[in-house]
């Protein structure tokens, strides 16, 4: 056995437990989701039983309007009482987006971006409509409306 | 910290010390680990919602008008939804026929035997949902999901909806 000095102490190898927790930190990087920003959490969606599961194919452009129980537009956590403006400036940004895929595309016709509506259980549908009738006035077809299966409390 | 070298009779290397680099890799495992917040997996009602088009009368259908712009001019169902003043679901009214379904599974019932019935004469080719601005958004969609499970004349799903709000006093009788 070789001479080992009285002063040396066990050193356990930690680079085994630093692979793990890069490992772990990349994971949880991965998994944080960026767009939750333009998604009002604190909404309580409409349940109902079988709508289905979104599935974008990940070529759609998406413009979501978060409605809350008093029927007020909320765009990343800000309430705009001045919807029709933000309704008008999606719709600007999605001519764009069709311009650049069809340079022929005038404005009038069928706009790509789908509306997604995340409104409250309880807003009334008077509030809701004229938003809907507001982007079909700017040439929105597309519309998704967001809803849970089951009540989040009823999830094991 | 301290520097430690380890003196071997012939051998010499460098000890990199792991331990600051861990402690920096724990505090960021503990930040992502505490802002982490699984989203909620939603699902959809997803809708081709055209501003409703004109609708199709009974006599129109069975003697076309050749100088009307067809192709805009759909045979609808046009339903009524009624709400109480809590915004709950009060009455659902078949507008063209005038009669009413209890409750949703009745509406359902019934809108699949007027559906069968329609397609031998004119085939219904859209729904207008006249709802009254008061109902909730949760009824609303409930009402819109059981049209989706319809299907029409050439066995395709319904997906003609167009929801209209309803004039002041209810539904169009």
């Amino acid at each position: 056995m070789a001479n080992v000095s009285q002063n040396e102490i066990a050193e356990p190898n930690l680079v085994p437990i630093l692979d793990m927790v890069f490992q772990l930190i990349t994971f949880f990087m991965l998994v944080i989701n960026i767009k939750n920003k333009s998604i009002d959490e604190s909404l309580k969606l409409p349940i109902v039983g079988s709508a289905r599961t979104v599935d974008t194919k990940g070529q759609e452009d998406l413009t979501i309007f978060n409605i809350n129980e008093s029927g007020d537009l909320v765009v990343y956590g800000a309430v705009r009482k001045d919807w029709e403006r933000v309704i008008a400036t999606e719709a600007a940004a999605s001519l764009r987006v069709a311009q650049r895929m069809d340079p022929k595309f005038k404005p009038g016709g069928e706009l790509p971006t789908t509306v997604v509506i995340r409104g409250a259980q309880k807003v009334p549908y008077g509030k809701v409509h004229p938003m809907i009738q507001e982007a079909q006035k700017h040439g929105f077809r597309k519309f998704q409306f967001r809803a849970l299966r089951v009540a989040p409390q009823e999830k094991k | 910290m301290f520097r430690r070298r380890r003196r071997k009779v012939k051998q010499e290397g460098v000890t990199l010390n792991m331990a600051a680099m861990l402690d920096m890799a724990f505090q960021l495992l503990a930040f992502f680990i505490a802002t982490f917040k699984p989203m909620t997996i939603e699902q959809q009602i997803a809708l081709k919602l055209p501003p409703p088009e004109k609708i199709k009368s009974d006599a129109e259908a069975t003697k076309p008008n050749p100088d009307s712009p067809v192709d805009v001019l759909l045979k609808s169902m046009r339903i009524g939804l009624e709400a109480s003043p809590d915004g709950e679901l009060a009455n659902i009214l078949f507008i063209d026929d005038g009669s009413r379904a209890r409750n949703l599974e009745d509406f359902e019932a019934k809108m699949k035997s007027k559906l069968e019935g329609a397609a031998k004469a004119t085939p219904i080719e859209q729904v207008i949902l006249e709802v009254d601005p008061r109902l909730n958004l949760q009824k609303t969609m409930e009402v819109m999901d059981r049209c989706l499970h319809q299907k029409m004349a050439d066995g395709k799903q319904l997906t003609k909806i167009s929801p209209v709000l309803a004039r002041a006093g209810g539904p169009t009788k």
